[in-house]
């Protein structure tokens, strides 16, 4: 027992860390003896409460020593913190990357005709002697020329930009008072000898009075209309104008192509892109393969009765893709036709569904009932749900099914669309309802051979015509996409579904990527089949 | 092409560290520079490829992008390089394995310049672009310690130049 008391009081007081063979004051020796030659009955009952006392030291020792372990992490971590920046500085950082690598770096910062990419490629000529001398050799960095850059800024640009590169222009129609400046005048006029190296051409019109026929806008776009001939290498036309302008007419840019575009195309004319704007058909967009706009919900109708009307024009068009920015407004849509003969490939997104508001009086369905594109192989569909509250949730779950009804393009009308691509996401934030379900209908989409799915939801559900499917059906390859809420309950509803509608023999392959997150590949393999199941 | 033979096929990779690594030969072909080596050394499935300019930490990072993208086409020849540098988008799954700390991203983009992979030096170029992008030259300096080496003749002509930055 001495031995005991004698460690007792050197652990709670003594050196925590003691000569060879003793730890913490403690002779091991001696416990090793207490342990062998001792039983508890030998232990007359002050000793016993003399052992306990020491137990209770031993606690606080325990105790001592958890702070001891928890203040050097602390420390370690505080160490690591410390040095970070240190050990920064002491590796090359990007100073190691090669001449090359860090061209493609300020290409990928200062693209060519993008509106920022004139301060990007200032700034980054200004930042040291090396990043200068590289940025001056990336002619693409110096290929965009800005409306709103004077004649000196202008003359640098084209000098870095090398000799016969192509240029990518900028035309500003900012009225801020009723005329343009008179530089964004003389501005078209310091372009248009160039204009052989013209690659894109980007019309920004942003707010304010706009003028009309006879105006000077209307000598601008005149005078770049009037020089089409001159423009072999252009390719690319991009048209914005702001979300508030929408109501009022481009009537300048529409009157000169009125008076000039009928008489040629732009013969290398490849893409045109327009924000709020939609352009009327003319001859001289007759060679675009490929046509993208962002329209706004709330200018919907008058939107599209225009695409309605354009694409018929086109074509030779090819690639079609729509930006939809919604809101909870909901207007009427019908009796428009949005139809092209020659389209293949079709995507939507809509960056902003506001969910329930927006699929309201059967309005999606009706709008995707307007597309006629007879060509189409290709459909591609991103919806970013803002869920709202405020609705009953049966209601929610109807009107959710109802959605996913509502997301394809008429069968009858689209009997080569064998490719489906959907992505289902949510914008972050507090709801108190998340759709639990997917809902795929298969009669909606008869003729898909490949369908690929990303979705928040924990599964999906295949649902079929009331009989199921008389004839084979035609999915051979189902493809999950960071479907990462799947989990094994979620994947037997699945494949379960797919049983159910005679969907299930037909599918050869069934991959799954990115889908891992509560799912391994040895349960997913159980329930889909090693054969079919490809898993990364 | 590879044929169902390459596909089954291992390749062995050692790095500068002498640590090696096998992988399957449709992971490791990601590599333009190991798919032109294994061309190179013919059938022989015992000769390891050596990688003098990556460490094993670097190449464990590498090869798990490799694994991910094993399947994806072929990239697209060097005459669409404009529609490459177009977009900064970065992929969701290439936007979380990029997330390292600035040392490890720089050797990525390193390896993924030496070992020819173009799509993978693309994710890390773009990664560094967007730290960059709207930055103004001090902020860039501050970010990777560089420091401003200009003689004061290129001063007053950058003070010009800056000029123009601020305008509209």
């Amino acid at each position: 027992m001495e031995a005991l008391e004698r460690m007792a009081s050197k652990g709670l007081h003594g050196k925590p860390l003691g000569k060879d063979g003793e730890t913490f004051g403690f002779e091991l020796d001696s416990w090793c003896r207490l342990r062998t030659n001792w039983s508890r009955s030998d232990l007359p009952p002050q000793e016993t409460s003399q052992l306990f006392q020491d137990a209770n030291n031993l606690d606080k020792m325990i105790y001592i020593l958890k702070r001891l372990k928890s203040s050097a992490t602390r420390l370690r971590q505080s160490v690591a913190l410390n040095s970070k920046p240190m050990i920064s500085n002491l590796s090359k950082g990007i100073a190691s990357l090669p001449n090359e690598v860090l061209m493609l770096i300020f290409g990928f910062m200062a693209p060519a005709g993008d509106r920022l990419s004139r301060k990007q490629a200032i700034w980054l000529s200004h930042v040291s002697k090396r990043f200068r001398s590289i940025a001056l050799g990336t002619r693409s960095v110096w290929t965009t020329l800005d409306g709103c850059a004077s004649k000196d800024e202008l003359n640098t640009f084209l000098s870095r930009s090398g000799k016969g590169s192509d240029l990518h222009l900028i035309f500003y129609m900012w009225a801020y008072e009723p005329e343009p400046a008179p530089w964004t005048r003389a501005f078209v006029h310091w372009c248009l000898p160039l204009a052989p190296r013209w690659a894109s051409l980007l019309v920004i019109y942003e707010d304010g009075e706009i003028d009309h026929y006879d105006g000077s806008l209307f000598c601008i776009f005149e005078t770049i209309l009037a020089n089409l001939r001159e423009y072999p290498r252009l390719q690319v036309m991009r048209i914005q104008q702001d979300c508030s302008t929408t109501s009022t007419n481009f009537e300048p840019w529409e009157l000169a192509i009125e008076k000039y575009g009928k008489r040629k195309q732009i013969l290398g004319l490849q893409r045109i892109e327009c924000a709020e704007y939609i352009p009327t058909p003319d001859p001289l967009y007759d060679s675009a393969k490929s046509f993208s706009a962002s329209i706004s919900w709330s200018d919907f109708l008058r939107s599209f009765r225009e695409l309605g009307s354009l694409l018929p024009s086109l074509q030779a068009l090819t690639v079609l893709d729509l930006t939809i920015g919604t809101s909870s407004r909901v207007a009427e849509f019908g009796g428009i036709e949005i139809g092209c003969p020659s389209v293949s490939s079709l995507t939507l997104h809509f960056p902003s569904f506001v969910f329930p508001g927006a699929i309201k009086d059967g309005l999606l369905r009706t709008f995707m009932a307007s597309f006629k594109l007879p060509r189409l192989t290709e459909y591609s569909l991103s919806i970013e749900l803002q869920l709202q509250n405020g609705k009953y949730k049966p209601d929610l779950e109807t009107l959710f099914q109802d959605l996913m009804h509502s997301i394809y393009p008429d069968p009858s009308t689209h009997p080569n669309l064998a490719t489906l691509n959907i992505k289902l996401s949510h914008t972050k934030g507090k709801t108190w309802w998340e759709p639990e379900l997917f809902f795929i209908p298969l009669p909606r989409i008869p003729y898909i051979t490949a369908l690929t799915v990303q979705t928040f939801t924990p599964s999906i559900k295949f649902e079929g015509p009331d009989r199921g499917f008389e004839e084979n059906c035609a999915l051979r390859e189902l493809r999950l996409l960071e479907c990462n809420q799947f989990n094994m309950m979620g994947l037997v509803r699945l494949v379960m579904s797919l049983k159910e509608v005679n969907a299930w023999g037909t599918i050869v392959a069934f991959k799954m990527e990115s889908c891992g997150q509560l799912l391994g590949y040895e349960n997913a393999a159980v329930i889909v089949g090693e054969e079919k199941l490809s898993f990364s | 092409m590879s044929t169902t033979e390459d596909k089954t096929r291992k390749v062995k990779l050692v790095t500068s560290d002498n640590e090696e690594f096998e992988v399957d030969w449709e992971v490791a072909t990601r590599s333009v520079l190991i798919k032109h080596m294994l061309e190179d050394i013919g059938e022989s499935e015992e000769q390891a490829i050596p990688l003098p300019n990556v460490t094993a930490n670097v190449l464990k990072k590498v090869l798990e992008w490799c694994e991910h993208h094993r399947k994806d086409p072929e990239p697209a020849p060097e005459s669409s390089d404009d529609n490459r540098k177009r977009t900064l988008e970065i992929g969701d799954w290439d936007a979380k394995f990029i997330q390292v700390d600035q040392e490890m991203l720089f050797e990525i983009i390193l390896a993924a310049n030496y070992l020819d992979i173009k799509a993978l030096l693309d994710v890390g170029c773009k990664t560094v672009a967007n730290m960059i992008k709207g930055k103004q030259p001090e902020e860039i300096r501050k970010m990777f310690n560089i420091v401003n080496d200009f003689t004061p003749e290129e001063e007053a002509q950058i003070k010009k130049e800056n000029e123009w930055a601020e305008d509209r």
